[in-house]
This record gives C-alpha cells, sequence and structure tokens, in this order.
C-alpha cells in the first residue's frame, strides 16, 4: 500500500524564506514532528525599519520515508515557486484515503488527534460517498476510484443512475385526518356492498336500497392511499413519563401518482434508482416501504433529509462528489437543485387539493403557485386536460381553502381537505368545471345518483411523460456510447454526458422565445437570480427586462401594468404564468391561447375592427383590458349610464387611495407614478396610450360595471372624456396626492 | 477480550425506597445502571457477575437522598488492535461493511476484503461474493480489528478479513 505523496509547503511559512539546513536526509524515516529543514526570513519589527534575520523550521505532518527534497540548501523559495513545484516526496504506508468514524479504515489509525502542527488527517478524506450520514468519508482520489467503478459497472449493465424525489414526485403525501375518514368510510361502504353482492343474489335486482347507499365521492381514488403512523421524534422521552400518550405520532396519508408501479418497474431496467427527499430518514423509509414493498428497486439507496446536510437545497455532490455524468433527476421542484443540467423536472403531484409538501417547510413557496391569485381557468381545449390546467380549473375551490400552513399540526387541526370538499359540495351544480375535469377521470365515472362530487381525483399522468423522457435521455445517452465504442478517441465524459443531453431536450422547449416578465417578482429583487427567470432560461428562453423588437411573450401576473399594456398594443403575447409551467412540464411550447392574458380582448378586438358593436372608431384599444366576462351584447346602455351617474356622484370616502381609483389623472408631463406603488393595488389599471397618440383613460377599479361605463360614454367625443376625467373631485385628488409625502 | 474487573458505582435513592426490599431495589437499579454501558477507560460492561459491598448508605444533607458506593465484579469487553473476534454482518455497502461483535460494531473496508469477494449491488440483498463465498447481512465473520477508538460511551472499531483464517465461519 506505498504511495508517493507530494508535500506543499504551508501557507503560513513567511515567504520567500531561504533554506538554511536540511536536517532529514533522504530515505530516511520521518513521523509526524520530525524536523525536515531549517530556513531562515527577513523579519521587520513593527515600528522598526532594518529588518532582521530570523529563523524556522518546517516539521512533517506526515509518517513515511523521504523520497526527494524539491530544493537544496541555499535556495530561496517565495510563493510563486512554492506553487510551481511541491517541496518534497514522501512515500507512506498509508494515504488514510477511506476514514470512517475518525479511524483510518486501511490501518486503523486515529486520525483525530490534534496537536501543534494544526494539521488534520481527518481533513484528507472529507468527502461523503455513501447515503448513510456517519459513512466511511473519502478523499478525492479515492472518490473518482470508486465513481469510475460504479460508471464501468453501471455502462456494462447498460444504466445511469436515477435520482427520485418522493414528496410531490412519486407520492404526495398529506397528514389531515379527514383522509383516514374517508377511508374508513370507503371501507364500510365496500362491506356493505359486498354484504349485498351476497344478499343480492337471492332478492331481485334492482331493489331500492342499491342505489341509496353511497360511497364517499373520493372513495375511488382514495383506494391505494397508504396510511402508516409516524411517531414524533421525541417519543423516547414522553413515553416514559406519561404511558397515556400511547398513540402519539400522527397518520400519515401517502397516494402513490397514478402509474408508479410500472414507472418504478420499468425505470429500474434502465436506471440504477436513488431515492433523494427532504423528509426524515424514518418518513423516507416508510414511504419507500410502501412504494417498493421488497426493496428491489431503491436497495437503501435512500438518502432523507438527515443525512442531506442542508434542509433547503439537495446537492448532486453529496451522492456522485466527482462525476455526475450519468444522473438523471426527477424533482418536482427546481429551484433546491438550482436548475442543475441533470434534472427533469416534473410537474408536481397535487392529489390532495391544497396540502402542498409537507416536507418543504424549510424551502421558500413555489413561484407559481396555483394562488388565489392565479388567472380565471384557461378555456378548455379540445385536448385532454393536463395537471396544470385541472389545477387551474381547481384554483376556484382553492382560493377559498385557508392558506395552507405547511405546519403538519395545523394541517390536522384545520382539515383543510374536509373544507374543501365542502366547498365542492356548496359549489355543486353552479360550478361547471369540477364536473368537467371529473368527467375526464376514466376512474371515477359520474353514476347518476351520486350526488357528492369527487374533489381528489386520479387524474395525473405526468409519470407517463417523464417516463418517455427518461428513455429518450437513456436512448441519447447509450446511442453516443455506441457510437464511442465503435469509433473511440474521445473520453466518454465529453461525449456522453447527460449533462448536455437533458439541456440539449429541455432547450429546445422554449428556443427562440423572449420572455419580459411582468409584476412576477418585486422590484428590489435582481429580476437574473429570481426562480422563474432561471428556470425560463433552463428551458431554453431568452429572458429580458424591458420590452424590445426581439421579445415574443409577456408573462404577467396580472392584468393592466404597463409592459402588459404596451406589450398588447404591438401585439406581443401576454400570458398568465401558468403558461411557462404548462411548457415546462410538457417540455414544448405551449399553445399560448388558453393561457392568453385576456382572450376577450382579442375577439374583442376583432369584433371593434369589424364594427359590430362600437360606435367609436376611435378608439378600437380602449376595451383591452376588460375582464373575460364581459358580456357585451347584453349591456344595457341606459343602466350604464346610470351608474355612470352614480360613479360621478359619489364621494371621496372610498377614493383615500389615490390609485385605487384608477382614474388616471396626470398629463403627460407629469412624472409617472413610481412602479412600486402602481403594483400595491393589483386592480388599477393606469394609463393606456390610444393610437391617436391622446392620453386615455380607464377605470379598473369594479371590474364589470366600470368597463361598461367607460363603453357606455365613449359615444362621445375625446375631448369629452377628457373633461369627464377631470371633474372636480379629481383635481381634488390630486392634489392630496401631491401632498402627500 | 474480555474481563473481570472491580468497579464501583454510585447509586442515589430516595427516601421512599429506604424499607425492607430497599437492598433489593439497589441490586436491580445497580444491574439497569451499569449493565450494558460504555466506560471509556475499560470498555462495555457486558455483566454484572457479583456484588461485592452494596455500601453503607449516607444520607446526604438536603435532598435526604442516600448514597451507596457499589463495589461489583463485572466482565468487561475491550477491543484491542490486533484482536480476533467473531461478528455477524449487518449492513453492506459498496464501501465495505458493518459487523457486530456484541456491542461492538466494526467496520470492514472493501479494501480489507480479500479481492475475490467483489461486491455486488443488484444482489438482493446486497452481498460480496465471489464463487464460493458470500457475505450478506446475517453471515457471521471473523475478523482481526486494526484499530479502535475509545470514545467516553462508544467504541468504535476498524477491521479486516484479508488474512489467513478470517472471513465467512
Amino acid at each position: 500500500m506505498d504511495e508517493l505523496t507530494k508535500v506543499d509547503l504551508p501557507e503560513i511559512l513567511p515567504f520567500p524564506i531561504r533554506i538554511a539546513t536540511i536536517d532529514a536526509p533522504l530515505n530516511s524515516k520521518i513521523c509526524r514532528g520530525t524536523r525536515l529543514f531549517t530556513y531562515s526570513f527577513k523579519y521587520t519589527p513593527r515600528g522598526g525599519e532594518i529588518a532582521e534575520v530570523r529563523f524556522g523550521t518546517w516539521d512533517s505532518t506526515l509518517e513515511g520515508e523521504l523520497v526527494s527534497y524539491n530544493f537544496k540548501v541555499g535556495d530561496v523559495i517565495d510563493r510563486a515557486s512554492k506553487q510551481r513545484k511541491g517541496a518534497t516526496v514522501i512515500r507512506e504506508p498509508c494515504k488514510h484515503s477511506i476514514q470512517h468514524g475518525g479511524l483510518c479504515a486501511f490501518c486503523g489509525k486515529d486520525m483525530t488527534i490534534s496537536d501543534y502542527l494544526d494539521y488534520s488527517d481527518a481533513a484528507r478524506a472529507s468527502i461523503q460517498i455513501t447515503h448513510e450520514a456517519n459513512g466511511p468519508t473519502v478523499s478525492y482520489e479515492e472518490a473518482v476510484r470508486i465513481e469510475g467503478e460504479s460508471a464501468n459497472k453501471l455502462l456494462k449493465a447498460k444504466k445511469l443512475s436515477l435520482i427520485v424525489d418522493l414528496d410531490q414526485t412519486m407520492v404526495h403525501a398529506t397528514v389531515d385526518p379527514t383522509v383516514g375518514e374517508w377511508i374508513a368510510e370507503g371501507r364500510a361502504w365496500e362491506e356493505r356492498q359486498k354484504a349485498r353482492a351476497t344478499t343480492e343474489s337471492t332478492t331481485p335486482p334492482g331493489s331500492p336500497n342499491a342505489t341509496e347507499d353511497e360511497c364517499n365521492p373520493n372513495w375511488e381514488a382514495l383506494k391505494d392511499v397508504r396510511e402508516f403512523r409516524l411517531g414524533n421524534e421525541v417519543v423516547g422521552q414522553f413515553k416514559k413519563r406519561n404511558q397515556a400518550v400511547e398513540d402519539d405520532g400522527c397518520m400519515y396519508f401517502i397516494k402513490p401518482r397514478p402509474g408508479w408501479k410500472e414507472f418504478l418497474r420499468d425505470m429500474a431496467f434502465k436506471y440504477e434508482m436513488h431515492v433523494y427527499t427532504m423528509g426524515t430518514r424514518a418518513y423516507a423509509e416508510k414511504v419507500c416501504a410502501a412504494i417498493d414493498p421488497d426493496g428491489s428497486i431503491f436497495r437503501g439507496r435512500i438518502l432523507s433529509r438527515d443525512e442531506s446536510g442542508s434542509l433547503t437545497s439537495k446537492s448532486l455532490q453529496r451522492l456522485f462528489p466527482t462525476d455526475t455524468s450519468m444522473v438523471v433527476i426527477i424533482d418536482d421542484r427546481g429551484d433546491v437543485w438550482e436548475w442543475s443540467p441533470n434534472l427533469v423536472k416534473v410537474a408536481p403531484y397535487d392529489f390532495f387539493v391544497g396540502i402542498g409538501d409537507i416536507n418543504s417547510a424549510f424551502l421558500p413557496k413555489q413561484s407559481i403557485p396555483n394562488s388565489p391569485a392565479s388567472p380565471p381557468k384557461p378555456k378548455q381545449t379540445a385536448q385532454s386536460p393536463t395537471p396544470e390546467e385541472t389545477s387551474a380549473a381547481e384554483a376556484e375551490q382553492k382560493a377559498m381553502i385557508t392558506q395552507n400552513s405547511i405546519a403538519l399540526e395545523a394541517q390536522v387541526e384545520e382539515r383543510p381537505l374536509a373544507k374543501a370538499q365542502e366547498q365542492l359540495g356548496a359549489e355543486g351544480d353552479t360550478n361547471p368545471s369540477g364536473g368537467l375535469s371529473e368527467a375526464t377521470t376514466p376512474e371515477a365515472p359520474q353514476s347518476p345518483g351520486r350526488k357528492g362530487k369527487a374533489l381528489l381525483k386520479n387524474d395525473d399522468t405526468e409519470l407517463e411523460r417523464v417516463r418517455q423522457r427518461l428513455e429518450e435521455v437513456h436512448e441519447r445517452f447509450y446511442k453516443e456510447y455506441d457510437r464511442l465504442l465503435k469509433e473511440g478517441g474521445e473520453s466518454r465524459v465529453e461525449v456522453c454526458n447527460v449533462k448536455d443531453i437533458i439541456p440539449f431536450m429541455r432547450t429546445k422547449a422554449l428556443r427562440g422565445v423572449n420572455i419580459v416578465f411582468s409584476s412576477m417578482f418585486p422590484l428590489d429583487v435582481e429580476p437574473r437570480t429570481t426562480d422563474i427567470w432561471k428556470m425560463a432560461t433552463a428551458y431554453g428562453a431568452q429572458c429580458s427586462v424591458e420590452l424590445s423588437s426581439k421579445v415574443t411573450h409577456v408573462v404577467a401576473g396580472k392584468q393592466g401594468t404597463e409592459k402588459v399594456n404596451n406589450a398588447l398594443r404591438r401585439g406581443i403575447k401576454v400570458v398568465w404564468p401558468q403558461w411557462l409551467s404548462e411548457c415546462v412540464n410538457t417540455w414544448s411550447k405551449a399553445d399560448e391561447t388558453p393561457f392568453l392574458l385576456d382572450p376577450a380582448a382579442a375577439e374583442r378586438l376583432d369584433a371593434l375592427t369589424h364594427g359590430v358593436i362600437s360606435k367609436d372608431k376611435h378608439h378600437p384599444l380602449d376595451v383591452i383590458d376588460e375582464p373575460t366576462t364581459l358580456l357585451l351584447s347584453g349591456v344595457d346602455w341606459a343602466t350604464t349610464d346610470k351608474e355612470v351617474d352614480e360613479a360621478m356622484a359619489e364621494s371621496d370616502d372610498d377614493e383615500e387611495e389615490p390609485e385605487k381609483t384608477g382614474w388616471a389623472t396626470e398629463d403627460e408631463s407629469s412624472p409617472p407614478t413610481p412602479k412600486g406603488r402602481r403594483s400595491k393595488s393589483p386592480a388599477s389599471q393606469p394609463v393606456s396610450d390610444s393610437p391617436t397618440g391622446k392620453r386615455e383613460t380607464q377605470n379598473g377599479e369594479e371590474s364589470e360595471g366600470d368597463a361598461r361605463v367607460l363603453l357606455g360614454h365613449r359615444k362621445g367625443s375625446d375631448q369629452e372624456v377628457q373633461r369627464l376625467c377631470l371633474t372636480p373631485n379629481l383635481h381634488q385628488e390630486r392634489n392630496a396626492r401631491s401632498a402627500q409625502p | 477480550m474480555f474481563f473481570i474487573k472491580e468497579l464501583s458505582h454510585t447509586i442515589l435513592l430516595h427516601p421512599s425506597y429506604f424499607g425492607p426490599r430497599m437492598l433489593q431495589h439497589l441490586e436491580t437499579k445497580l444491574y439497569t445502571d451499569v449493565e450494558g454501558t460504555c466506560v471509556g477507560a475499560f470498555g462495555y460492561i457486558i455483566a454484572v457477575v457479583s456484588i461485592l459491598d452494596i455500601g453503607k448508605g449516607m444520607v446526604l444533607p438536603n435532598t435526604g437522598q442516600a448514597e451507596f458506593i457499589t463495589r461489583y465484579r463485572a466482565i468487561v469487553f475491550k477491543p484491542f488492535k490486533g484482536e480476533v473476534v467473531d461478528g455477524q454482518v449487518t449492513q453492506l455497502s459498496k464501501m465495505g461493511f458493518y459487523a457486530e461483535c456484541g456491542p461492538l460494531t466494526v467496520f470492514v473496508s472493501s479494501q480489507l476484503i480479500h479481492p475475490g469477494l467483489k461486491f455486488d449491488s443488484n444482489s438482493n440483498p446486497p452481498s460480496f461474493a465471489s464463487d464460493e463465498q458470500i457475505i450478506e447481512k446475517g453471515t457471521s465473520v471473523r475478523l482481526k480489528i486494526v484499530g479502535a477508538r475509545v470514545d467516553a460511551t462508544e467504541i468504535f472499531a476498524i477491521g479486516t478479513i484479508k488474512e489467513d483464517h478470517l472471513g465467512v465461519v
């Protein structure tokens, strides 16, 4: 095991130094602390002017046999020449390149001894290479060797490595006890059905009570939910004191993603599977026991947050310290991986509506939330709804759910699912979207007698999409590799590298797209550092800060911002952020139509130019910011006129916040309102330029009524509208604004 | 290596135990307190063989608790470098395996396993296998301790099976 080790001079020596004597002769045995040489250096005492010559020694930090010195007596060594060549070469009996528990795994020497030399042997092997937290650590060279070995093994088996995330990728977990109740209900119902089936054979079919008994509408989707109890981490201390708390810990409900079984089974042929989760070790093991009961897929290759070393990010280097060219990651979050080129992002699995990821309390919220602020649901197109669309359709239900607190206790107490189900029941027939998405669920056919609607649906097909992608990555990799085997020459990592393949596939999605974001992130944040920016870039889009001729899409968080209005005027597509996540999920440029910020506007625009409804040809663009739901055919112009009068007569009471009114009162010359203030009131719709160059005003505060108001009044000329805006109380308001600090 | 060693242990007894069954209680307390623990200097205390002197209870001021300084004889286990022990494999990875020799956990790195035995990650359970031998979870192995680190409450050792007469038994 004798190995040669090059030793550099430590940084702390007072360079430049002059070698005075060499104290340890060549080929002599040295041990830790043996003096190797004595040197002299010039030292200027503080405040003194004359440099004096001082002496020092350099002691060996290693044990072994001296092979060579790279200097001789009298040489002067400065920092530059120190870096050029190592100082000595020592033949060591053991390099301590694998260590475990403070011991060298080769020679059993204690590595934790520290002395005046300030050099720790433990630092020589610092890379964790196994999944365990306290597993052996290795040195860099050893890591390279081990990785090379496993890479060869994989190449031989024609496999790649796949890191699988659990939460919201493979499974969706919740602790909401409602699920337990529903499952119990469903099981009881199943029992009753069974009992009835036996009795039915004797009684004539179609007996009345067969339809009376109703199953929980969610039972169909809940059938394959696994449950397990996980104790609190402090349970041990508890139990002795309080025997009554036997039932400690909470119940976890795990819903595997539809198609998980086939996915894991098939992927295991092409990939060596690893689990990397932000859950605790106990949680990860329980979930893996649920989705991989005999342990044949993951084989203990599980890394949880207990071993990860970080609660906010995942590191590929933790598992693959040196070579990541054969690793593919599937995860529902790109930010924790810093959008690594190995990442195949999957759409988050959101089965228990509104629960989110129970193990990501430490992480920032997803950048594109399906939050109440999300847009009106996109129009249902002919193709079957993708998960993203479905979730957009569910946004209304979610809107009413209390903001999901990730803390589990809160979830247990609040029971968001029960509330959501109630909500769903209450909305009943009024909400056609629920029925729509349910109709597309093949597993849950709507029986005519069923009253309740299912909140939980089995309609996720993401794994199929992921499988196709993973298969493509695998195929591309081994096509290159086979070519390499035939032709030879280049090194493997350069030619077949997952890090090239995935970005190549990924960037095809949004190639040629140039995006400007509008009201997507706070003003004080550098846009390039935001997650959504990185995501768009990772998928091949160019992102710009300002509108330019190159820009093809504006992704807007709300209507009526300056950029949105400008973009609409220029004919640039303005879409909701859901369009971007749709692109990311499908790895293709999604059709913008369902996601257009205001599809009605486009239609109206058409209609206007054909002169169907507009009596005012001067303002074809005014209607752009109308809400989607506006139906012009049914407008009662008399009422709208009345409404205008009312609006004008309104007192200033509710107009304390000047921007809220949305009446733009500034002249062209007056300074524009600061963006930050403007964005505070989401409904405000400041100013849009009319094509004639004249300033137009609009009220966006109250969606339908006021839009009609303006339309009603646009029978008059430009001047009339201008005058209308400059009514006395608005003058007041302007004064008030200028008086503000 | 196992030793029989005379040790002492201090027991603090709450006054509620002062009574006819006090001695019995002291004994059980001694057993539960010391058996299975690890003392840095002597190693693992495997079992108390006999109690030499249960001690005279000294009632402490203020608390009213009685202090018994108990002397007992116990079997202790302390691993030494170069010692050959038998153990059972508990966990395997590509880096090597862990074996339990009673209370002591020993790590055997793959470099200290005979090169003929190769780690096979695809077998279930994972194993080190050659043509005639297999090491998997539960296998009994004879190993030699290469180094041991004794902490105050734990001992950890590195072992090898890359020598004659070592390996699967």
